[in-house]
């Protein structure tokens, strides 16, 4: 009896450490079912739409269409539509036909004979293509006019380019009779499209070059969103803009600097903070009838790929442009999660696939389902822009307390540069001072009144210590708003003021303008867990190691030996061509804990190479570029054990690190 | 418009003095088409210039000449005086000819006069066994009367009766210790039957049923079956190996350079990465190495440099082949001979081939190559050289090492396979080195498929066997995106069909809109069907496996009746041949064309070949591809 009671209390907590990387707060309020798939079905999603009487299309990388009924219950039934077609991206369901999005052709399916096959593969319009894998092609998304919008890929030579085949990083709308006319330029991975209930239309771009981080641009006629090869095509006749590529500045300033010289270049509505906000932001989805909540009614729901979570994002319109918000919303997706779509009864259906790209959840493809409780969570339901600083609205009422505290809070800004160099740093951080604390009088608002807001930085707002009037803190306590519009108004009245105002948190202290240095092996500063010289009093190294990098994100040795307290010159060679990584040595089964904990820098992360300040880190290397190496030097710990080294970038602790072992 | 991706293969190097090489030529390989070299042919056997049968039709017709090795055994059978055995005798051999039978004939490739090579009419047959077209015949028990051993083609890849197959065998002779013991079995290394490899590494345990002899040697001579039906050989090379070729006189020395690259930037257009002045540049690493191997080369960052020297036995025209992954240059004393730098850098595909011929004298040669690898596909990195003596035959030999070769690194293979239904799958397809991107393929339970460009409404390919082969399409990422076909293939004309009277490409169709495809036909055997406008006129377009089997039958149905056009049904480098049944054998017997009498076939020279053009009457015209 006595054991059987000990298991029960046990087992929660393997559970619980089990599902740790999905928070299990946020299981607590959306539940997220897998559909099974039949054995034998490669359903590696690349377009997902509800039909009318509640089925699921489901369309694949492989060129087929899957039709899913029942997927509410434990019994899903799949029934293949189409066959065949090369990699469709984007499907969706009008006036009584379902139209795919296939590399080179965008497809209208019908099935005459009603047997549930489709027998008609009408091309609508198709364009042309080079041959290369990269230039993918998305949509459609219709207008009121039966118009079709659709986003093109560039192809991938090394970087961008889209001078290989026409249109390539352009928006184009197709009219009813398939006739293909431009609309906006500069687009890089346009993976997602998306038109809300006011008629405007929103893409969402990927980290790359001349993409900083991943964010979500909204896209009228003539619109240039930022990746310049695209402008190879603005000469020809029925281009929207005469912008050039030589008219495109590459200095690394923020894309604000270019947007004062290119007129039609589009500032960005929401950033997605690289690595804090996913890796490859995808599919968005409106929430008109906030399925997941009144309080998130008319919100967006964004996907991120890589870190197979889903994100929330808000909007609002200053001065008649768009800019918002975004916040995190729920990981733990099977997979990376490329599309979204609404069920007929409120739920989220996710598709994924990660071929080709590893994503956090490690399942190769999937299909699962999000269904909110009906529990109100305390969150951060929105942050608007006022005049002199922003204003958080939260799910249920704060205890005045916390709110009223300004160490509660911590509000960061920072930048990205625009440069036809792959991705950014966050550059020009600056840490704000908040003037003063307003609560309404329901207690559900907070304005924070600040004089140093800076017009087109991306404010990171993170309420830590606020805590409910209940007691309960926030399921998510960070935001980040894009201001790139100051509303008017008036300003805050802080004559009744009650707060004391506290010194700023440590940390870095105010106006760092400069620019960031870019994370590069040279310029790191010796210390004793980082030395890239080899110290005096050694003689020669007892140990030369060299470890590199193998696609997927991993280590190319899974484990080294050395002998303890042994003279140790470790070189690391970061071979990858497109992503960052660093190495960091741990103590014995702390890889997790550095890599949460390092991703918990936030912002300041990336000028801290992401190497938490910890007595269990080690020795490490700073953040490395692609293709570029860093040897430091250190001692082996004395003690024997199996040492972790990890990566800590963002996200890549769970794949990517090895043991350094150290044996007698 | 679509770029195209340019040919790689450049053909035309220094312009050799023919006549001088042959006279100074010591052949490597050597060829077999003169009776003269045989012992003792019987009058089965004949040379002749030309030719040619029928689908059906049980004889071969030939016309008068030298170049084609025919047997015509009239009224009498299995006479082994027929059998056209060699003078010389081979040990390791590379072989390869060509072969033609008329329907139900039947023949050998006897290797060492011992191991055959089944020649037969297999003809349409989907499990083919022992004793199909290239199957390993089966060994005889005289004792118990019964067949034992025989190993059957991977595949039935066998042509129809009177149509020219390729054949291509490498074979190891059975190895004997100093007393005569046997030590190892003979092997075929490697059998391709009309481009499809039917047998890797099977050994053969000892002479096949009805073998010139029963006991095993080191050499033995080659035997060509002739006592079985007409049949006719051509082409006939081999080369005996173990004789001394072009080597590599150790060491090779390389050089790594870092940041050795440069890039040039000409407007829009940038260049193939080449190395900067390396007279000014200090490697980070040298070495030696005993062949040529690029294996360490880290990133495309780095600039690997090669020298050494090789040793030529002989003077004459030589061959040299490069598969590289990234981008590589090649000088042979100081010349430049094979580079990629005048080429654009986008489009390049998975493993690139430069071919370049030279004349060289006897004795020591220098080269110096030039390699980095390709900057996104760092993980790739690969350069293998070889040499062949002369310019189009004969056996490549390896001047590197094994693991400086493209290694395979697909670790899944995706097939899509035809149930009782038809199936398509659309894809990137290679056409002329030109990637087509809007083409499907489509493939039948009846095992003959074809590809298809839908924005031209033109046939790529044709094939019998398996299905497609979509690795470069679902591995990983697919960076090619391209489907292959799965059997035996034969290139179509890849062009739109309606010209004008004359055979010329007619204006009016020019504006070809692919409307999309239908799936249609008898219940049970729907297949797509696709539809274009072209100006005011729409016509439907399709293809479908032809009556029993023999190949596929194109189906165009125009809405209104095309009497001002005319359709190009055919391309042909080596023009056509009219038969008595009306059919045309097209570019020297490589497939068969039937074509409505009624629709006035005739064919028209072209720049670059013959075409074969129709003008149908009414709305309805087909004709079949038989193969």
């Amino acid at each position: 009896m006595k054991k059987y009671l000990l298991f029960c209390t046990l087992l929660p907590g393997f559970l619980h450490l089990l599902s740790a990387q999905s928070s299990p707060a946020e299981a607590d309020f959306y539940t997220l079912r897998t559909l099974p798939i039949p054995d034998g079905i490669s359903l590696e999603v690349g377009g997902l739409t509800t039909l009318p009487d509640g089925k699921l299309a489901v369309s694949t990388r492989r060129g087929e269409i899957w039709m899913v009924e029942n997927p509410y219950t434990l019994t899903p039934y799949y029934k293949r539509f189409a066959q065949g077609m090369h990699e469709v991206l984007g499907l969706s369901w009008h006036k009584g036909a379902l139209y795919a999005v296939q590399r080179g052709e965008l497809t209208r399916l019908k099935d005459g004979d009603g047997d549930g096959v489709a027998d008609a593969y009408e091309n609508v319009a198709n364009w042309d293509l080079a041959g290369n894998y990269h230039e993918y092609s998305y949509g459609p998304v219709f207008d009121e006019e039966d118009n079709m919008y659709l986003t093109f890929n560039v192809a991938w030579v090394g970087f961008g380019e889209a001078k290989l085949s026409k249109w390539r990083g352009w928006m184009v709308k197709v009219s009813p009779n398939g006739i293909l006319s431009p609309i906006a330029s500069g687009l890089r991975s346009p993976a997602g499209l998306m038109r809300n209930t006011a008629g405007a239309l929103f893409y969402s771009e990927n980290q790359g070059d001349w993409v900083g981080s991943g964010r979500i641009t909204h896209l009228e006629r003539g619109d240039f969103a930022g990746h310049a090869s695209s402008l190879v095509w603005s000469g020809e006749p029925q281009s929207p803009m005469t912008t050039r590529i030589a008219d495109i500045p590459d200095t690394g300033e923020p894309m604000y600097k270019a947007a004062e010289k290119v007129k039609n270049l589009k500032l960005p509505a929401v950033w997605f903070p690289h690595a804090l906000m996913g890796i490859s932001t995808a599919d968005m989805l409106e929430d008109i009838h906030g399925n997941m909540g009144p309080f998130f009614r008319g919100h967006y729901f964004v996907s991120d790929q890589g870190h197979s979570k889903l994100m929330r994002m808000t909007l609002e319109k200053i001065n008649g442009q768009y800019q918002g918000a975004c916040f995190p919303f729920r990981e733990g997706w099977q997979s990376g999660l490329l599309r979204l779509s609404w069920g007929a009864d409120g739920s989220l259906f996710g598709g994924m696939t990660s071929r080709g790209w590893s994503s956090t959840g490690k399942d190769l493809f999937g299909l699962q389902r999000l269904s909110w409780n009906g529990q109100t969570p305390f969150e951060m339901a929105n942050i608007r822009a006022m005049p002199d600083g922003f204003e958080i609205q939260f799910t249920r009422p704060v205890d005045p307390a916390s709110a009223s505290k300004v160490n509660s809070y911590e509000i960061n800004s920072f930048n990205y540069q625009y440069h036809h160099h792959y991705g950014s740093p966050a550059i020009e951080p600056l840490v704000h001072k908040l003037k003063g604390i307003l609560i309404s009088p329901d207690r559900m608002k907070v304005r924070l009144v600040m004089s140093d807001c800076r017009r087109f930085y991306i404010h990171e707002i993170r309420p830590k210590s606020v805590r409910s009037e209940s007691g309960e803190a926030l399921l998510h306590d960070v935001g980040y708003y894009t201001l790139n519009q100051v509303p008017q108004g008036e300003m805050a009245d802080l004559s009744a003021n009650q707060l004391t105002l506290e010194q700023s948190p440590s940390g870095m202290h105010s106006h760092q303008s400069v620019i960031a240095v870019q994370p590069n092996n040279k310029k790191s500063k010796a210390t004793p867990k980082h030395r890239t010289t080899m110290p005096e009093d050694w003689v020669a190294p007892d140990v030369e190691l060299v470890i590199g990098t193998i696609p997927g994100m991993k280590y190319d040795l899974d484990e080294v030996l050395v002998k303890p307290g042994a003279r140790v010159k470790l070189t690391f060679n970061n071979l990858d061509d497109d992503m960052t990584h660093n190495l960091v040595i741990v103590q014995p089964g702390t890889a997790d804990e550095i890599g949460m904990a390092a991703f918990g820098l936030g912002v300041k992360g990336s000028q801290m190479s992401y190497v938490p300040l910890s007595n269990k880190v080690l020795f490490h290397t700073t953040l490395l570029q692609p293709e570029t190496s860093q040897t430091i030097y250190f001692k082996a710990p004395v003690k024997p054990g199996s040492y972790d080294f990890v990566c800590t970038y963002p996200g890549h602790h769970v794949a990517m690190r090895g043991l350094l072992r150290v044996v007698p | 418009m679509t770029p195209s991706l340019p040919q790689r293969i450049c053909l035309t190097g220094l312009l050799p003095l023919l006549l001088m090489t042959r006279l100074l030529f010591a052949q490597s390989y050597e060829a077999l088409d003169r009776l003269s070299v045989f012992r003792n042919p019987s009058s089965s056997w004949q040379e002749v210039a030309e030719v040619w049968g029928m689908p059906r039709e049980v004889n071969l017709e030939s016309s008068p000449g030298r170049g084609v090795l025919l047997c015509a055994p009239k009224n009498r059978l299995y006479r082994p005086e027929d059998h056209l055995i060699t003078q010389m005798e081979h040990g390791d051999l590379d072989l390869s000819l060509e072969v033609m039978i008329p329907a139900h004939s039947n023949s050998g490739i006897y290797l060492q006069g011992r191991y055959e090579i089944q020649v037969a009419d297999s003809w349409g047959k989907v499990s083919p066994s022992f004793s199909d077209a290239g199957g390993v015949y089966q060994r005889w028990d005289e004792v118990t009367g019964k067949g034992y051993g025989g190993h059957a083609p991977r595949f039935n890849a066998a042509k129809a009766p009177g149509l020219w197959n390729h054949i291509r065998i490498r074979f190891q002779a059975p190895r004997f210790d100093a007393a005569g013991r046997k030590t190892s079995d003979a092997m075929l290394l490697l059998v391709t039957w009309n481009g499809l490899v039917i047998h890797e590494n099977v050994p053969l345990s000892g002479p096949t049923r009805a073998a010139a002899y029963s006991d095993e040697k080191p050499t033995g001579p080659l035997l060509f079956q002739g006592d079985h039906g007409p049949v006719a050989y051509r082409h006939i090379r081999l080369t005996r190996m173990g004789n001394p070729d072009i080597r590599i006189v150790p060491p090779v020395k390389y050089a790594i350079y870092e940041n050795a690259i440069t890039r040039e930037q000409k407007g829009a257009i940038q260049s193939v990465p080449k190395a900067k002045d390396l007279t000014m540049l200090t490697p980070v690493k040298t070495g030696e190495t005993a062949l040529i191997d690029v294996s360490m080369s880290r990133r495309g960052t780095q600039y690997y440099l090669l020298t050494g020297q090789f040793e030529v036995p002989d003077p004459g025209l030589y061959a040299f082949k490069a598969n590289y992954h990234g981008y590589a240059r090649v000088e042979i004393d100081g010349q430049l001979l094979l580079s990629d730098e005048a080429l654009p850098w986008y489009g390049l595909g998975f493993n690139e081939e430069m071919m370049e011929t030279k004349q060289l004298s006897a004795g020591r040669h220098s080269f110096r190559i030039g390699y980095t690898h390709r900057d996104w596909d760092r993980h790739l990195r690969a350069l293998a050289l070889y040499v062949r003596a002369g310019a189009k035959e004969g056996n490549w030999q390896a001047l590197h090492d094994k693991k400086s070769e493209m290694e395979f690194s697909r670790t899944v293979m995706h097939e899509v396979i035809p149930g009782n239904q038809s199936v398509f799958q659309r894809s990137f397809v290679n056409f002329d080195s030109v990637k087509r991107t809007h083409a499907i393929n489509v493939g039948f339970p009846e095992a003959v498929h074809y590809s298809y460009d839908t924005r031209k409404a033109a046939i790529l390919y044709v094939w019998r066997g398996r299905f497609l082969n979509t690795t470069e399409m679902w591995f990983d990422r697919g960076t090619e995106q391209t489907a292959e076909p799965l059997g035996m293939t034969q290139r179509m004309s890849g062009l739109f069909p309606v010209l004008d009277l004359d055979g010329n490409p007619t204006p009016g169709w020019d504006s070809l809109r692919y409307l999309g495809m239908n799936i249609e036909g008898t219940e049970g055997r729907k297949a797509p069907r696709f539809s274009y406008q072209a100006g005011a006129r729409f016509f439907k377009d399709w293809l479908e496996p032809g009556p029993n089997n023999q190949g596929l039958t194109r189906h165009t149905e125009f809405a209104s009746p095309v009497a001002d056009q005319s359709i190009l049904v055919a391309t042909a480098k080596k023009g056509f041949r009219k038969l008595a049944d009306g059919s045309y054998s097209v570019d020297d017997a490589a497939w068969y064309i039937l074509v409505p009498s009624e629709s006035n076939p005739r064919v028209v020279e072209n720049p670059g070949g013959h075409w074969l053009i129709c003008s149908p009457t009414g709305v309805h015209f087909s004709y079949q591809i038989i193969f």
